[in-house]
């Protein structure tokens, strides 16, 4: 049984780097390794967390393994990375392209930038094996220098499946099953996420098809992005959208489930996504998705949703109109997304991918 | 090797994604080119893309801060002046991130921006404390002219001796801080023109922005207006399609309502043809039948002829009892008279309760060829003769022949089976007996009506009255006040009699009920009372030779 590191800069319950933490916490301890968690910053209940620099005491020799979750710069991590002497995972969630933070948020752009580099020293550094969270990922991580036979795809274990033994919030339930037609966006505010181009293609439906309708955007807004945040509700006012485009913060997993239930519809204009577990999760929730195919998109609804090659807010609307209405195309978009949830993103499908991958890079675990 | 999420096998059974989006893509072309309002191109000119691509719109651009401090750079080796330059809260981050390379914590953030607030440390001393902490140690970072500074801060801390240092050095100092003096004022003026342009420049975007939200406005509000024109062609089309859809349903239901009411005229007409082919059949078949059963007791009677010729044959050879030349008692013949007289009522009130008859005669078109059996009095040949209706009657009482034939009417002294033994078969139109066959035993009931088909020409027709039992008080009672009664014979035993012995057609009608002594009320056990014990005392049967 080895020792096994998990190095992460942040270690949050609720996001998707976290749940993939977790989900590898929970796999390798169950499978009998000594498993330790290490993070600069973190907030999650009934695991210790110990202060990253300690990890490098995890890692000194050849017997311990360190898994790194590398989804933004982190020097410190990246110091600790380049100083073990042990096997190392690396674990990629992707890097948000720093452009998308140019003139939003020096802070933002800076930590991608930083990321960014770090990825191509990373990827040079012939790590015992790369775990990439898509093909997109893991072609990115081949085009800056990994191996491509240590280079493998692993979904991030989510936490899709245990939203079904959630209790959603009833509150929540009551306020949007009013009969309006509910879309549903999930994911932090933040501009790669194409929150214009969706408040765009939202007006196009709103006007054209549906104005008893709204745009339900349930994720985070980030205080050094509130420039990004003030825009777009500039934008929904602009387009006369105000009231129907609603704007939630973070919201915790009952309210989330509530959401997903009261919705008709997942949209997505994401323009640059590694993987999008939020996917993952409509499908579970048997939701039909309706989306842009930029970066990892199309291949994690593969066909389980109407996801265009091009950014056309007409088709948009018109997919949107055509899955409210058609009742059977929507329940059969459903029934498919949750049989490919089942088959590829389940918390077991991804154990045995995850331990099929490293396994063929020589790890027993 | 494990190169890309797999695809979950594709079921076509379910859904063919391909021909969905190009239903969907073929369908968004459509509206493009029927559309009456372009909302696409309205978004378009509402929301542009930038040069790098990004799509952007009035009040898209995060307002940039009015940067009153220059922006720190961060670098491996620093004089400490770089630091100087930046007051309260930018000071400390930058000296976090120029010093430890990182953005503060929390509390060491709170704690040195207040201590710097307060005067408690100056900036040398925080670039100190952070620079000379464990951490800083680690990084390393260098930083010229900082340490001297720092130990000349420590030297002022001493007692007393600090006090004279710190003096000393600031006497020493005047100069460059007069110096410094002259700087900040020439500083504070070039901010302030700096603030005047910034000020000029927002309110220039301002401006730019306030007109790019107009025409925004204006283009929303020719959407709007565009898409009410189109709600209203869209009713206005809507209406127009049910005004004609209403027409055509009512069309339909009028061709429908013809048809349906042809349909139910032909039914009708097929159910009356039917009726009337059922009834002639049973017409048929009931007329056969009762010929039949006429002739069968026709035959019965010609059979019972022949036993009794063959029984009086027998018996003229044999010694016989001598007998009454008529077989009737003179003085029960007077008896009888005085019950009539006593129980039957007045000749006046039994007239008119005969005058019920006459429509029946009338009906069968009866002018001639009456035969009352057991005339009585004669009050319904009286009647009879009053509407020029030939008719004979028969009794067998002799003093009431006598009256009759004072009246002067047909009227003979005769025992009923043996008067009409003598007449010829269908010579009478009617016979007529009222409360008469009470009188009979039923085998001789039986004869009378067999001898009675036979004299009836075919459409002739009996009638017979009788008291009728169904009233409890006839049927206990008054049945008996005439000894010579036999037996009270109900309607339906009397119809089954007359059935039987080959009389068809059969009516009953019920007659003089004793509507005076009826009890007044509707409730069940009044009604049910009325009609059992104030019910009709007679009743007559009409039947006829068919």
């Amino acid at each position: 049984m080895a020792r096994i590191s998990i190095l992460t800069p942040t270690l949050i319950a609720s996001d998707a780097v976290g749940n993939d933490v977790l989900g590898m916490h929970r796999l390798l301890t169950r499978r009998g390794h000594e498993v330790h968690l290490f993070a600069e910053d973190w907030s999650v209940d009934g695991v210790p967390v110990l202060y990253a620099s300690h990890a490098r005491d995890y890692a000194e020799s050849l017997d311990d393994i360190l898994i790194y979750h590398h989804s933004i710069g982190w020097e410190l991590g990246g110091d600790i990375l380049e100083s073990s002497a042990c096997r190392t995972i690396i674990k990629y969630h992707n890097v948000t392209p720093a452009e998308f933070f140019a003139r939003l948020s020096s802070h933002h752009q800076q930590l991608c930038e930083l990321g960014r580099s770090q990825l191509a020293s990373i990827a040079r550094a012939r790590h015992t094996v790369y775990l990439a969270a898509s093909a997109y990922n893991m072609r990115e991580l081949i085009a800056a220098g990994a191996g491509p036979a240590r280079t493998f795809v692993v979904p991030p274990f989510n936490q899709a499946e245990s939203l079904s033994d959630v209790v959603p919030d009833l509150a929540v339930l009551d306020k949007y099953t009013d009969g309006k037609t509910n879309l549903l966006m999930v994911g932090s505010v933040r501009p790669n996420k194409g929150y214009a181009s969706l408040i765009e293609a939202f007006a196009q439906y709103y006007y054209d098809f549906n104005c008893h309708s709204r745009l339900l955007i349930v994720g985070a807004e980030d205080d050094k992005l509130d420039g990004y945040s003030r825009a777009l509700r500039e934008l929904a006012d602009l387009l006369h959208l105000e009231g129907a485009v609603v704007f939630t913060g973070e919201v915790p997993v009952e309210a989330l489930k509530a959401y997903y239930l009261a919705s008709d519809v997942f949209v997505i204009a994401s323009e640059h996504e590694g993987f999008c577990v939020p996917l993952v999760e409509a499908m579970a929730m048997k939701l039909p998705i309706v989306g842009y195919a930029s970066a990892a998109i199309a291949e994690t609804v593969a066909d389980c949703g109407v996801v265009w090659e091009t950014i056309d807010p007409s088709l948009m609307a018109e997919s949107i109109d055509t899955l409210v209405r058609d009742g059977e195309t929507t329940a059969a978009l459903a029934h498919e997304g949750q049989r490919r949830f089942e088959a590829v993103f389940s918390n077991a499908a991804i154990e045995n991918e995850f331990l099929r991958a490293t396994a063929a890079a020589g790890l027993d675990l | 090797m494990i190169t890309e999420i797999p695809r979950t096998e594709t079921r076509t059974d379910e859904i063919d994604l391909a021909e969905l989006m190009d239903r969907i893509r073929a369908r968004a072309e459509e509206r493009r080119a029927n559309s009456l309002i372009d909302t696409a191109a309205i978004l378009y000119r509402l929301l542009q893309t930038n040069d790098a691509g990004e799509l952007t719109w009035p009040g898209a651009d995060a307002q940039s801060e009015f940067p009153l401090q220059p922006e720190f750079v961060a670098k491996e080796s620093y004089d400490t002046a770089d630091f100087l330059g930046y007051n309260d809260r930018i000071f400390v981050l930058n000296a976090y991130r120029g010093i430890l390379k990182r953005e503060p914590d929390d509390a060491g953030y709170v704690q040195f921006l207040a201590a710097l607030r307060s005067g408690r440390l100056n900036k040398i001393d925080i670039l100190a404390k952070l620079r000379f902490s464990p951490e800083g140690r680690t990084q390393n970072v260098s930083i010229s002219g900082l340490q001297g500074r720092a130990r000349l801060r420590q030297l002022y801390r001493v007692p007393v001796l600090g006090y004279f240092a710190e003096l000393a050095v600031g006497v020493l100092r005047l100069p460059s801080l007069l110096a410094n003096h002259r700087k900040l004022e020439a500083h504070a003026a070039a901010q302030d023109e700096r603030l005047a342009g910034y000020l000029g420049e927002a309110m220039a975007r301002v401006d730019q922005k306030v007109s790019a939200l107009r025409e925004a406005q204006r283009q929303i509000a020719q959407l709007n207006q565009q898409q009410i024109k189109a709600l209203f062609r869209e009713q206005r089309e809507l209406t127009e399609d049910q005004n004609r859809l209403k027409q055509q349903i009512s069309n339909f239901q009028g061709q429908t309502d013809n048809q349906f009411a042809a349909h139910k005229l032909a039914d009708e007409i097929q159910l009356e043809k039917r009726q009337e082919l059922e009834e002639f059949v049973a017409n048929q078949i009931v007329q056969k039948l009762q010929r039949t059963r006429a002739e069968l007791v026709l035959q019965e009677r010609r059979l019972s002829l022949l036993l009794e010729q063959r029984g009086t044959d027998t018996a003229a050879s044999a010694p016989s009892e001598k007998q009454p030349a008529d077989g009737v008692d003179p003085l029960m013949d007077l008896l009888y008279i005085s019950l009539e007289d006593q129980f039957r009522g007045s000749r006046a009130d039994i007239q008119d309760g005969l005058q019920v008859y006459l429509p029946i005669l009338s009906a069968s078109n009866i002018r001639d060829g009456v035969l009352d059996v057991g005339c009585g009095r004669g009050e319904w040949l009286e009647v009879l003769k009053d509407q020029g209706i030939a008719a004979s009657g028969i009794d067998v009482n002799r003093l009431a022949v006598e009256q009759c034939a004072r009246l002067q009417l047909d009227v003979r002294k005769a025992d009923a089976i043996s008067h009409l033994q003598t007449l010829s078969d269908g010579s009478l139109n009617c016979i007529t007996a009222f409360h008469f066959v009470e009188h009979l035993p039923l085998q001789t009931l039986a004869r009378f009506l067999d001898e009675s088909l036979r004299v009836l020409r075919t459409g002739g027709v009996l009638i017979l009255e009788t008291p009728n039992p169904e009233n409890f008080i006839v049927g206990g009672c008054n049945f008996y006040f005439d000894p010579t009664h036999r037996n009270p014979l109900p309607p339906l035993t009397m119809q089954c009699i007359l059935e039987s012995r080959g009389f068809a057609r059969l009516e009953t009608i019920e007659l003089h009920p004793m509507i005076a002594e009826k009890i007044k009320g509707d409730d069940e056990l009044t009604k049910r009372f009325n009609k059992y014990f104030y019910g009709p005392m007679d009743y007559a049967i009409v039947a006829r030779k068919v």
